[in-house]
């Protein structure tokens, strides 16, 4: 999630505003948090245990009860906003102003808190959820705090936290308002294909602040998803099936007509038409394993976008439904060892073939796919 | 030599190594043994096999390797056994017999650092902090991952024993008010010590790239 922009983008990412003081406040979001993503977990995951011990405090002296606490939680969230707010201001790198980002982080946490508890009173009768089961109610609301940090929480990890959450809600909500069988596999699919499209159709210059954070929401949101239904499936939630691997096939097949397009190889060549194989073969051999042609496809959008972060997670992806891939073949040892060491031959065969059959034709063509000069990820 | 130079080679050993490992204190051991000390014997596993990586990236040129993640991968297996050791030490009842017969007046404060997953989490943060600040005993590498990763232990550990302390000895638990005030001061306490350990990390992380490490926070 670091890429630091020069300043040239960010006053880019202005529009031509000439307010110097939007333009410092732009330049301490983007380098001003120039801690790498995982001080920023760290930072966060203190923040909310802070946030949850604050709402033992409350609770326990009776200041927020069941009864008041949504209604809490709503000028809490915009206190969290305001202090991000009034912190990006503020001079840089001042323990003074950590503190005041440390505080608005545990604040956003525990305006979670307030809606999680604070449900009762909102769907009693004659309340504006009335009529809703509680979880529902409550996970409406959550989503509705998730968007509101997602939009005016101006910090990139709340943002990601706030997509990514806001899909387990809405995953969530399945269960109470009963969308049917096919509606979680739709959340899936879209994420995919909105992380897609944010990283093969940058946003509006105004917009980018959004892109990194919310892709990388949505990857892991449709990647936990994928992984939850294939490998530890939680309560009565609907399992990924069929459609999903059609739709992740379609979302691969997408980034790899993008990738070899930007490079210049017609989509009815041979290269083309031998990627397109590979990755419907795939789809076709792991249909109950939408997980893996996901990954495929995510590693070549992490390859081609020189994203080293989504390139990890896209090998962690694969690996993960690999193994689980694996595990769930109804097959003795000695034949799944067959299969290992076919499936071996098999790449290392296709590799042989693929760069005999078309590195030095695309090399002609001017278009270059091998790693060394497409720079791969770093 | 070509695969000894293919990192995800060496993450397969190093699963395998700690596969067998585990495999070994479920079948060999004919004693119940203190739970610690298999969960912590992962944590001197890993901490050996990175401070292997480590030296072996130094001395042996075919084993450099462009990019950090296999050491902060093996780091953070080091770590979490040995923090979930020493948290499992702190409440251990065995370990509160020793210390100060099993009494609440009796127990000593700090007293799991003399057990051997507190020494050894202790060792293990020294050394991360000493050596991958690159600011004494020579400089190691700028490794901020692994930094972050000891801020985060450290933070645990710290407000468990905090917790522990204060709700043990020196509160009524019995009483809601004195352990509402207990929680809220742990809350500010660790809200202080991240803003700290930001700021620190952050420093650390320009003194880096002002020393032209890219790798150190990417």
């Amino acid at each position: 999630m670091i890429d630091r922009n020069s300043l040239t983008d960010v006053l880019g990412m202005l529009g031509g505003d000439p307010d110097l003081g939007a333009a410092r406040t732009a330049l301490r979001e983007r380098e001003g948090q120039d801690a790498p993503w995982f001080v920023q977990v760290l930072v966060i995951g203190a923040a909310w245990v802070a946030a949850t011990l604050s709402a033992g405090f409350l609770s326990l002296f009776d200041l927020v009860t069941e009864s008041n606490a949504a209604v809490v939680a709503i000028p809490t969230a915009i206190a969290a906003i305001l202090l991000r707010r009034v912190a990006l201001k503020s001079e840089a790198g001042r323990v003074r102003t950590d503190l005041v980002e440390q505080i608005a982080l545990a604040l956003s946490g525990l305006a979670r808190w307030f809606v999680f508890f604070g449900m009762d009173e909102l769907v009693r009768p004659g309340g504006p959820f009335s009529g809703l089961d509680n979880p529902a109610a409550a996970l409406i609301a959550l989503l509705a705090l998730e968007l509101l940090f997602l939009v005016f929480y101006p910090d990139r990890l709340q943002r990601f936290l706030a997509t990514g959450l806001a899909g387990l809600w809405l995953t969530l909500l399945d269960t109470p308002l009963g969308f049917g069988p096919y509606a979680r596999q739709a959340y899936v699919v879209a994420a995919a294909t909105a992380a897609t499209a944010l990283w093969l159709r940058p946003p509006p210059a105004r917009l980018a602040a959004w892109r990194a954070p919310v892709g990388y929401g949505l990857v892991l949101f449709a990647g936990l998803s994928l992984f939850e239904g294939a490998l530890v499936p939680m309560g009565d939630l609907t399992r990924l099936g069929w459609p999903t691997t059609i739709g992740m096939a379609v979302v691969s097949l997408w980034i790899a007509w993008d990738v070899l397009r930007e490079r210049g190889v017609p989509p009815t060549s041979p290269l083309a038409l031998a990627a397109f194989g590979s990755l419907a073969i795939l789809a076709a051999v792991g249909w109950t394993e939408p997980g893996f042609v996901a990954a495929a496809g995510l590693m070549v959008l992490a390859v081609h976008r020189r994203e080293r972060l989504l390139f990890g997670l896209s090998i962690a992806f694969l690996v993960a439904f690999g193994v689980h891939y694996y595990y769930s073949l109804e097959l003795d040892l000695m034949a799944k060892a067959g299969i290992l060491v076919g499936s071996g031959l098999v790449f290392l065969a296709a590799r042989w073939g693929l760069l005999r059959a078309f590195d030095a034709r695309v090399t002609g063509d001017g278009a270059n796919p091998t790693p060394e000069s497409s720079g791969g990820v770093r | 030599m070509f695969t000894a130079r293919f990192p995800p080679l060496w993450v397969i050993l190093f699963v395998i190594m700690n596969v067998t490992l585990g495999l070994w204190w479920t079948t060999v051991p004919s004693e119940e043994p203190d739970f610690t000390i298999p969960v912590t014997s992962f944590g001197v596993l890993n901490g050996l096999l990175l401070a292997g990586w480590e030296i072996a990236e130094r001395r042996l040129g075919w084993a450099r390797s462009p990019s950090r993640w296999v050491p902060r991968l093996v780091g953070l297996a080091m770590l979490l056994p040995l923090t979930l050791a020493t948290v499992i030490a702190m409440f251990e009842p065995s370990i509160r017999s020793d210390l100060g017969g099993g009494s609440v007046e009796g127990m000593l404060l700090l007293g799991w650092l003399t057990t051997p997953a507190g020494a050894l989490w202790l060792i293990a943060i020294l050394g991360i902090f000493a050596l991958y600040s690159g600011r004494r005993f020579g400089r190691l590498a700028h490794d901020l991952f692994l930094l972050a990763g000891a801020a985060a232990s450290v933070l645990v550990i710290a407000n468990i024993e905090l917790g522990r302390w204060i709700f043990d000895v020196v509160i009524d638990t019995s009483n809601d008010g004195e352990v509402a005030v207990t929680m809220l001061l742990i809350a500010i306490t660790l809200t202080i010590q991240a803003v700290l350990f930001a700021a620190w990390l952050r420093a650390e992380n320009r003194r880096a790239v002002d020393d032209g490490d890219e790798e150190v926070g990417a």
